[in-house]
């Protein structure tokens, strides 16, 4: 600091001097602070990549008489009778067979085209009211798959084997529809139970079909009712190791989809 | 024996099934319009069927009564014509009953050898036989004929009846029926041209296994035939396979796999009756057994799937001498020889009649190396030397 | 603010006598000056491409996916009295075994396990009295398809161990080494001074990796030198020069460099900096870092390796069982294996304590139907066999041989039991398993295999006793080799070495090693994701859902013994191609 030579002579009184000592400064770091702030802006703006890795799910085991099986199994049954009849039919109605969907015997054994175009569509929604569900995702069965019975296609040949709506899905064999392929994680979506839906399209008539979750006939107003309890199954995902079950809606505790509790689909007749 | 030389003895196929390319003769059909302009037709309606369901003309079969093939009437000359003249009820140088012209399929095995390597399906796993195949299966019978015509010549009492004969001695060689040749003679040319035999060439068959004796007829003549078993690709291995397809793995103990042929059709048969005597050959007078009846399985002519036959359980030539091993094993056509290899000459022999040839006779065409078979070899069989 | 030095305030007393000391005071203005920040008036640009390399560089969670193309083939032939494998072998002897059995029925059958046996995905799930009842082996649970015979994890080198005990044996001259890894590479010497030749060769059973003018620090000394120029490579055999190493002759007396004599060998770069520049010899281990459950091994679409696959129809008559089969020799199937968890190595270094740069994907035989004895290990330097019998290495007896991977015993379901069958357990995440034997050089930076880790797997004499088996419990099988880790480069270091002073240079990555001669760091830098250099090192996978999906084939080989020449050249001098044209 230079200051001027200045002469202070004591004073009757007291003096004062003032001063001024300049600072210059500013906060540390600022435009770091600012770079960094810059950075949290533009993350929540642009985002961060999010996960929509897809696992593969398996159905998950269970025992009958101390063996271990892993099957999922369905069936799948269809009306043979009149429309107007089905308050008034009875569980021989509902066969298990391609036959009584409308199929002849030589078209499945020949893998007509009308029999190979046609499948199972498994629907899985976030809930049962059609008004506000949303659809995640759909697994198709091919007819191809599934057990066998024995028709006779001429009455000069042996019978033969063809297929029929019955299918035993597991790990090695039939194992279309078997996986579940979704979210890896929950961050992205947060949902561990679907509701399964199902319908046949009928490839010689081009009409879907809908399923229902008992005999038409064992419902209490067969075409007029509440569609939550009868047009869906439960399947709660297991994001620890990757498995799912199946339920009936009303039930929690009795799994199906086993082989001595199959997933059983029946024909829904309108009127 | 100069006529011989010359050719006198023909050779026909008759009374048997063939195997080759399916013929269909052509026949003559008229077509007459009503007053409607409808068609109908005139045909021969003894070998020709007219289906007006789906418009078709089909060949007749064989005559069958639902259950049982009875065979058609032999053809006799109308009782205008004057006595003798044109065949006679009497005359049974005619089938008593006719099977006529019935056809089946013969299943030939695989088409390639290596097929059971790609398709490990049971499907394939029958033996295959395509080069064992030859445009027909007839051998020469020329040898067969030199010696049947020895064994006449050593034998005094046919050398009588020869001379005594005079212009007709020739005769004395046909003395069945119709102008044929001895039965004897005649079944030894059919065992001859079978599918997989050894056949009657110079050095295939010693001394003891040829037959030159006489009964109460007349000569007797006949070959002891074999066919080679142990190998691989035995004789009597691809016999079995062709009919009634089995694979024979090993003969002692006896391992084999009956794979069949499961859409065989069931097929009527003639059957060859032996003439008693005390050899197995019979005699002269060996001949078609044509009756529909006494076949052993009640009315109608012996039927059986045609590649489900066995020489172990159908009614092929047996004796008790044979087993299912060898030398002496089931050949299915007549032959004899005991356990230690040696032709055996008498034995009871059961059934009689028995069936012959069948399925084991082929013939695929008239020109020689273009046959259907020469095709075939020449599309899927290696041929070219190693 | 500065005080000029010609400025003193003093005390009034200290100025006059009679001055009065009086406080002063001055009166400090603190000046600030300030605007306030206008609302967006700072912009910034966003690059997608910068942003998605910098999410690129950011992530360290891999997604790692393999494809396997599994090349086997069956060639042992064995007999067997087990009914469950006697019913379920290609024969090979069919007619013969069938036509004993009619006088003896328990007498064994002759022929190949199947292919069943060997395959990733077992497909025999529905065979009675095998994997079915009755009177079964045991009773097949799909879930466990892919987890009966292999099974696949991913693991990262974690840790040198030097002290890994090995044993060597030359099969030209039968010449054997016991040595720590640490010793460095065996040697003999092929040539020696008492050949009179102008070189002494050493001839080494595993590629020695030195380079001309390299040196080498011998496990002898010559007059107190331990330390040879290395003048030349290779002999007259084609490929020998990964294998032979040669140096000059200058007139070595005595039996030093006699022929035949063995010893070890370490790579040194600079004998003027021996100490820095040698490199140091071990045996890499591995961490696991995935358990059993997490693998997804499913089938490669119709994928199929160039070799068909082998079938054969079993006719019923020429079967134990009486039941017609389709037999499967070899297979041709090809796999793809994922994992249902994430690969996170933001913690994890390698065995050099640098950022990890691979993962592997290992491969274990587990062998749970029974039919093979605890697995072996060993390197490619044991495969060669030593008179036509597997190497001493592979003794039953030799502890050094054998793995520390947990094994389980079971009996099996038939009545009676019979037993026990081992097998391989699964492998836990942290579990520690071996690898390659390895070389690293500090100052280079580079860390060379030197050879490849193989397991071996025999069959239980007891219930497949292979043809030629001269003893029932032969000690020294043959077997089948594998290599059970297969590498997928994550990261790739730079072909340069980075060198610098701490004090002048910023961000020397802390596994950088410390030069005392030159005073400085040197280190390989980390190349970014995405970047390839001239010389094709880095990597490029994609990048999607914030992770990486590193990809790599592996064609997988289960190796009978004898039938591989292994990494041994043939030291055979190479004749020239001729032709019609010549």
């Amino acid at each position: 600091m230079s200051v001027n030579k200045y002469k202070i002579v004591i004073p009757t009184n007291d003096k004062q001097i003032d001063i001024p000592i300049e600072l210059k400064w500013d906060f540390g770091g600022r435009d770091g602070g600012i770079e960094d702030y810059e950075k949290t802006v533009l993350s929540e703006v642009l985002g961060i990549p999010n996960d929509f890795e897809v696992d593969r799910f398996s159905h998950n085991d269970y025992q009958i008489l101390n063996i271990l099986k892993t099957s999922l199994n369905y069936e799948f049954y269809f009306y043979n009778g009149l429309p107007q009849n089905i308050p008034s039919a009875n569980i021989t109605n509902y066969v298990s067979s391609y036959l009584t969907a409308g199929f002849t015997e030589k078209e499945l054994y020949y893998y007509s085209k009308p029999f190979t175009k046609s499948f199972f569509k498994l629907d899985f929604y976030d809930t049962t009211d059609p008004v506000n569900q949303t659809l995640y995702f759909t697994i198709i069965l091919p007819v191809q798959q599934g057990l066998t019975e024995s028709v006779t296609i001429s009455t000069s040949l042996p019978n033969v084997d063809v297929k029929k709506p019955t299918m035993r899905l597991d790990f090695i064999g039939d194992k279309e529809g078997f996986f579940i392929y979704w979210l890896r994680k929950q961050n992205f979506i947060n949902i561990s139970q679907f509701y399964m839906s199902a319908k046949f399209f009928n490839g010689s008539t081009g009409i879907y079909a809908t399923m229902v979750n008992q005999p038409q006939f064992q419902i209490p107003n067969p075409y007029t009712f509440n569609g939550d309890n009868y047009f869906y199954y439960k399947v709660n995902l297991n994001y620890n190791d990757k498995t799912y079950q199946a339920y009936r809606t009303d039930n929690n505790i009795q799994r199906v989809g086993l082989e001595n509790n199959p997933i059983v689909w029946f024909e829904y007749v309108n009127p | 024996m100069f006529a011989s030389c010359r050719g006198v003895f023909g050779h026909m196929f008759q009374n048997n099934w063939i195997n080759g390319v399916l013929y269909m003769p052509s026949f003559n059909k008229q077509t007459v319009f009503n007053i409607y302009g409808q068609p109908r037709y005139k045909y021969c309606d003894d070998i020709i069927f007219y289906n007006d369901v789906n418009n078709s003309f089909f060949y007749r079969s064989s005559p069958w009564n639902g259950s049982e093939f009875i065979g058609g009437p032999k053809p006799v000359a109308s009782t205008l014509l004057p006595v003798n003249i044109g065949p006679q009820q009497s005359d049974d140088s005619a089938n008593t009953r006719q099977i006529l012209f019935p056809t089946t399929i013969l299943d030939m095995g695989k088409r390639d050898e290596f097929i059971g390597e790609i398709c490990s399906s049971s499907e394939f796993e029958g033996k295959y036989l395509g080069n064992t195949f030859m445009s027909s299966s007839y051998n020469d019978s020329s040898d067969i004929l030199q010696l049947g015509i020895i064994s006449r010549l050593v034998n005094a009492n046919w050398l009588g009846q020869l001379f005594n004969s005079g212009a007709g001695s020739i005769n004395q060689f046909f003395s069945r029926s119709g102008d044929r040749i001895d039965g004897d003679i005649a079944q030894s040319f059919s065992i001859n041209s079978e599918y997989q035999i050894n056949p009657f060439i110079a050095g295939n068959y010693a001394d003891n296994q040829i037959y030159v004796g006489e009964d109460t007829t007349g000569p007797v003549f006949g070959v002891f035939y074999n066919a080679s078993g142990v190998t691989n690709n035995s004789q009597y291995k691809n016999r079995r396979a062709l009919s009634p397809g089995i694979n024979i793995y090993n003969f002692t103990p006896l391992l084999q796999n009956q794979y069949g042929y499961p859409k065989t059709q069931e097929v009527p048969f003639y059957k060859w009756l032996i003439s008693a005597s005390n050899s197995i050959f019979g005699n002269e007078l060996n001949n078609w057994y044509t009756s529909a009846n006494g076949n052993q399985t009640g009315n109608g002519f012996y039927k059986q799937k045609y590649q489900s036959l066995d020489v172990i359980g159908d009614d092929y030539f047996k004796t008790p001498l044979m087993s299912t091993g060898f030398p002496n094993i089931y050949y299915g056509f007549i032959t004899n020889y005991d356990t230690l290899g040696n032709p055996v000459i008498s034995s009871p022999v059961v059934p009689n009649p028995v069936l012959v040839g069948s399925p084991n006779h082929f013939y695929f065409g008239l020109k020689n190396g273009k046959t259907a078979l020469n095709r075939f070899i020449k599309l899927y069989i290696d041929t070219e030397l190693e | 603010m500065g005080i000029d030095d010609g400025t003193r305030i003093i005390l009034g007393s200290l100025r006059n006598k009679v001055s009065p000391n009086v406080d002063m005071m001055s009166n400090v203005v603190l000046e600030q000056t300030q605007r306030e920040n206008i609302e967006f008036d700072r912009t910034a640009d966003v690059n997608l491409q910068q942003l998605y390399i910098d999410e690129r560089e950011a992530s360290q969670v891999f997604r790692p996916t393999c494809k396997f193309s599994f090349i086997f083939k069956n060639n042992y032939i064995g007999s067997t009295n087990y009914a469950p494998f006697k019913n379920n072998l290609f024969y090979t002897n069919a007619i013969q075994n069938a036509v004993s059995a009619t006088v003896n029925p328990n007498l064994p059958w002759e022929g190949y396990p199947q292919y069943f046996e060997f395959d990733f995905i077992r497909t025999d799930n529905n065979n009675p009295g095998y994997t079915q009842p009755p009177n079964n082996h045991l009773t097949f649970v799909n879930k466990s398809a892919t987890t009966y015979n292999w099974t696949h994890y991913m693991s990262y080198a974690y840790d040198n161990n030097p002290n890994k005990q090995l044993e060597a044996v030359d099969n030209k001259t039968t010449a054997s080494w016991s040595w720590v890894a640490s010793d460095g590479i065996p040697f003999i010497i092929s040539v020696g001074s008492n050949d009179s030749a102008r070189v002494i060769s050493f001839r080494c059973v595993m590629p020695h990796g030195l380079n001309v003018n390299d040196y080498v620090y011998l496990s002898f000394d010559y007059v107190g030198e331990r330390l040879f120029l290395v003048s030349s490579l290779g002999d007259a055999g084609f490929g020998s020069e990964e294998y032979i190493f040669n140096i000059t002759n200058i007139g070595y007396t005595g039996a030093t460099f006699n022929q035949g004599v063995t010893g070890t060998f370490k790579k040194v770069i600079n004998d003027a900096n021996s100490g820095e520049t040698m490199s140091t010899y071990y045996v890499r281990r591995h961490k696991i870092l995935t358990s059993s459950e997490n693998a997804v091994l499913v089938k490669a679409g119709f994928e199929q390796n160039i070799f068909n696959s082998k079938s054969k129809l079993e006719t019923a008559v020429l079967t134990p069982n009486n039941l017609t089969r389709t037999s499967v020799k070899e297979g041709g199937q090809a796999y793809t294996l994922t994992f249902n968890t994430d690969i996170d190595i933001t913690d994890l270094i390698d065995n050099q304590k640098r950022p990890l740069s691979e993962l592997y994907f290992t491969t274990i035989w587990k062998g749970y139907f029974g039919w093979t004895n605890p697995l072996k290990e060993g390197f490619t330097f044991n495969l060669p066999l030593v008179n036509n019998q597997p190497s001493p290495w592979w003794n039953v007896n030799n502890a050094s041989s054998d793995t520390n991977l947990p094994i389980g015993i079971y009996f099996s379901q038939t009545t009676p039991p019979v037993g026990p069958f081992v097998y391989t357990e699964n492998l836990q995440i942290g579990d520690i398993i071996d690898g390659d034997f390895c070389e690293f050089n500090s100052y280079n930076q580079v860390e060379r295999v030197v050879s490849n880790i193989l397991h071996k797997f025999t069959f239980n004499s007891l219930r497949f006793n292979l043809t030629g088996n001269t003893t029932s419990n032969n000690p020294n099988q043959l077997g089948y080799f594998y290599r059970p880790h297969k590498p997928i480069v994550i990261r790739s270091f730079s072909d340069y070495i980075e060198e610098g002073d701490a004090q002048l240079i910023v961000g020397i990555p802390n596994y950088s090693f410390y030069s005392n001669l030159s005073n400085s760091f040197r280190w390989r830098d980390l190349y970014d994701f995405g970047f390839i250099d001239d010389l094709g090192n880095g990597v490029d996978y994609p990048f999607i859902n914030g992770k990486h999906y590193p990809f790599t084939e592996n064609i997988f080989r289960l190796i009978p013994e004898g039938s591989q020449i292994g990494d041994q050249f043939i030291n055979e001098i190479a004749e020239p191609t001729t032709d019609e044209c010549e």
